[in-house]
């Protein structure tokens, strides 16, 4: 893909060229005000992830999915086998034990994601900050991340959707999955819609933060409780960490 | 002395233009079966979250894998050097590239987004096997039209060695693509196996070699023209011989897998407790895809009769379906393993195994791929001079022909 | 082989019944009645939007899906804020600007597959431009507004050329 800084217009700008400066500074009193980190972009100094305490997740709260739900307007047609979910709650019981454990899992946002090197046209993609996402403007709808995906994160858009909502485009044939609510990050809310849930109407059970900075709370969990990842004998350095399992 | 191999394109008379718009019909419901499934969305399929490659991918496959092995015989022609196949090459080249397309139709149609092949063809990752794919399948077309041309082209005839031996590379490579894509999937248990590539390889000279000799059965047959013993047994011999091989390698990988203790779940699966998976690995493709056209092809007088061998090459590909079909849709079924040591559940079937209902349209599509390849391969054959006139033994080798009429169990066998 | 040659014979006959028909159908053609937008510019000029909107959204999307650099100024959801009213409807595409204007032009284009085709009404989100936020009615342009803006492309066209 084209990566370039400005877009190839035509000559039809260049002729209009006064205008369009003059079209900056708009009606009186109007401005046109970008927020600084929109030039820079995401940053590769930064990696997003989350902490997720199963010691704090109870097997009845589902108040992570219901928010990640509504967030990305996730409806559902009253299909379970074809509907799409970014997040689910996953019930454990340890085969020998009988002990019990429950958790969320969504896209792991691994640092070496089978997704994005299974997918034929680079639609899989991992951004500067860690977060893997799909490009559903060059998914041709393979499915072949789906297949790859060690972690069953990842849907299928079954059927046409109508009233999407405008921060979360998801349409039929194309490949979706956790973002981890991108928009919020790239707001600067610095939360997602699970996270928040959780400490809102569940167990305080998750974090979200910079695991690259050692100040930031998620860091500073990690390294003194330590952390385990799903099947890290795949050594996909996920960047969602749980602890208790 | 050795006579001329003469070519003739067949005649559009008789059965031909039925025969034509039959296939042509198939075709066309295989374009409503996509049209339906792209307008509808993949929900009217039986294709999940869960099994999210279905019976499309079973047939696109299949003739994919197919398409490769369908070059053998001109490749035993001209790479190994043995002239008796040598009239066959020009078919065995048409029949490998109609294969192919009639395969890739069935891929691309499958797409979630299908109107949006430019992009396939405009971006690529190439860390990704699915892009290699594009490449060695495009390649392949390019590079067997080139050598079809050399053989059919007087002036080329002295380069198509070389155009026959790239091909046979080529077609390696290519199978070794499309099993890598099941091969390089490391976290399902059914996958993950470098022995997927080589498998693919060997299925690929055994359903080839099946659809090779249907074809040419048919046309000699509707065409009435001879086709010697001669050809037909040696050509069912190495049918034989390819389904051992497919054979070995079945067997290979799974005490492979029974060897790794953690892939005892996956394994008892197929073989033991896995119902419909477990029945089409020993019934379909063991039992009546493999052992039975076996003892058909080595039978000492079964073996002899054309009707049984056609048989053969029809369980065969029975047999084929079957094996793929257990190789993508079972290696789906049996759920990914996200806790060792845990029993699993949640609301998107995690640590279930997930069922599928492969539905009519999905069917209609695969099968309106297997037409377009026939379509291509009936065109080509009456618009192109690509068919001998006689596959009579002592057209093919005269020697031959005339060491076994000397025999006289072979001449009995003959009359 | 009769058919063939009764459908050679008959060729040039259909064409030129087609081209009949064709011709027929030729006409004055009015410009599509578009909606307003709110606030009172556009983020280019009018002839630039016209002719690279696309060019600008491509680019915009690119970098803003592919590395998180976000403009508000060419975001589609910016576009529709300002352009497409709460109650517009993909059914009926002259209550839509997007798809009014391509639909007159027939051309294909599938954003709204995926993306939200008009404003949240209690999104909060209100672009630069737009001083009156995302409720505020739209009315249909008066049409020698748009005589207007065409006369304007028509010179700018030649003076390219």
């Amino acid at each position: 893909m084209s990566n370039e800084s400005k877009p190839d217009l035509s000559r039809r700008q260049f002729l209009g060229g006064a205008a369009a400066v003059a079209g900056l500074a708009v009606a009186p009193g109007v401005f046109l005000v970008e927020s600084a980190s929109a030039a820079t972009g995401a940053s590769s100094k930064v990696r997003w992830g989350l902490l997720i305490d199963t010691n704090l997740c109870d097997s009845g709260c589902d108040a992570c999915v219901t928010a990640c739900n509504k967030e990305h307007g996730l409806n559902g047609h009253g299909r379970p086998a074809t509907d799409a979910q970014y997040i689910r709650k996953v019930d454990l019981k340890d085969r020998k034990t009988g002990a019990t454990r429950s958790l969320p899992v969504m896209c792991q946002h691994c640092e070496h994601p089978p997704c994005v090197d299974v997918c034929p046209t680079g639609a899989s993609m991992k951004r500067p900050d860690g977060i893997v996402l799909v490009d559903k403007h060059i998914c041709i709808g393979c499915r072949y991340c789906m297949m790859a995906c060690p972690y069953k994160a990842r849907s299928f858009v079954h059927e046409d959707l109508t009233d999407q909502l405008p921060h979360t485009p998801r349409g039929k044939g194309t490949v979706e999955s956790c973002n981890l609510c991108v928009h919020r990050i790239d707001r600067g809310d610095g939360t997602t819609a699970c996270v928040e849930a959780c400490n809102r109407d569940g167990g305080s059970a998750m974090v979200f933060g910079d695991l690259n900075d050692p100040n930031s709370e998620i860091s500073r969990r990690l390294a003194e409780f330590g952390s385990a990842a799903i099947r890290a004998d795949f050594k996909l350095n996920p960047g969602v960490r749980y602890r208790g399992i | 002395m050795k006579a001329k191999v003469q070519f003739l394109e067949v005649s559009g008379k008789g059965g031909y233009i039925g025969l034509l718009g039959g296939l042509a019909a198939l075709l066309v419901i295989g374009l409503l079966s996509a049209y339906y499934m792209e307008h509808h969305g993949h929900h009217v399929t039986g294709m999940t979250n869960q099994i999210v490659w279905g019976m499309p991918h079973v047939f696109a496959i299949f003739l994919i894998v197919a398409a490769s092995g369908a070059l053998n015989v001109a490749s035993i022609a001209s790479v190994f050097g043995k002239q008796v196949y040598k009239p066959l090459a020009p078919l065995s080249a048409l029949l490998s590239m109609a294969l192919l397309m009639g395969g890739l139709a069935v891929l691309v149609l499958d797409l979630g987004r299908p109107d949006r092949l430019i992009v396939a063809m405009t971006y690529y990752n190439f860390k990704s096997i699915f892009a290699w794919n594009i490449f060695l399948y495009t390649g392949f077309l390019g590079i067997v039209l080139v050598y079809l041309w050399f053989m059919l082209e007087k002036r080329m005839n002295r380069y198509s060695h070389y155009a026959g031996f790239t091909a046979f590379i080529w077609r390696l490579i290519l199978t070794t693509g499309t099993g890598s894509i099941f091969g390089f999937l490391v976290a399902r248990e059914a996958y993950n196996a470098a022995i997927l590539a080589p498998l693919f390889i060997v299925m690929s000279f055994s359903l080839g070699l099946a659809v090779f000799l249907l074809v040419l059965m048919a046309a000699y047959r509707w065409t009435e023209r001879p086709l010697g013993d001669l050809v037909m047994r040696r050509l069912k011999n190495l049918l034989g011989v390819f389904i051992g091989a497919v054979l070995y390698f079945v067997a290979v990988y799974h005490v492979t897998n029974l060897y790794a203790t953690r892939l005892h779940g996956a394994e008892a699966f197929i073989l033991l407790n896995g119902g419909i998976y477990t029945f089409l690995f020993w019934f379909v493709q063991i039992l009546i895809g493999s052992v039975l056209p076996l003892i058909l092809l080595f039978h000492p007088t079964l073996g002899r009769s054309r009707s049984i061998i056609g048989t053969a090459c029809v369980l065969v590909i029975l047999g084929g379906l079957a094996q793929l079909y257990v190789i993508i849709i079972g290696g789906q079924a049996w759920p990914l393993n996200l806790f060792p040591g845990y029993e699993i559940s949640s609301s998107f079937y995690d640590g279930v195994v997930a069922s599928y209902r492969p539905t009519l349209p999905e069917f209609l599509l695969g099968i309106g791929g297997a037409a377009l390849a026939m379509l291509i391969v009936a065109l080509g054959v009456r618009f192109l001079r690509l068919l001998p006139a006689s596959l009579a033994d002592e057209r093919v080798d005269p020697h031959a022909a005339k060491a076994a009429a000397a025999e006289p169990e072979a001449a009995a066998a003959q009359a | 082989m009769a058919a063939v040659s009764l459908v050679r014979s008959l060729l040039p006959a259909l064409l030129g019944a087609g081209l009949l028909v064709l011709l027929a159908g030729c006409g004055e053609v009015s410009a599509p009645r578009m909606m307003e937008a709110r606030g009172d510019t556009c983020v280019e000029p009018v002839e630039v939007m016209r002719r690279d909107h696309m060019k600008l959204l491509k680019h915009e999307r690119n970098q803003a899906l592919r590395l998180g650099a976000r403009t508000e100024r060419y975001s589609l959801n910016g576009c529709i804020e300002c352009h497409v009213s709460p109650t517009a409807s993909r059914e009926d595409p002259s209550s839509h600007f997007c798809l009014n204007c391509h639909a007159f032009n027939a051309v294909r284009f599938d954003c709204f597959q995926c993306h939200a085709d008009k404003p949240m009404p209690d999104s909060g989100r209100v672009h630069a431009l737009n001083p009156n936020g995302a409720q505020h009615a739209l009315t249909v342009a008066s049409g020698e507004e748009l005589a207007n803006d065409a006369q304007r492309l028509v010179a700018l066209e030649i003076k390219a050329q």
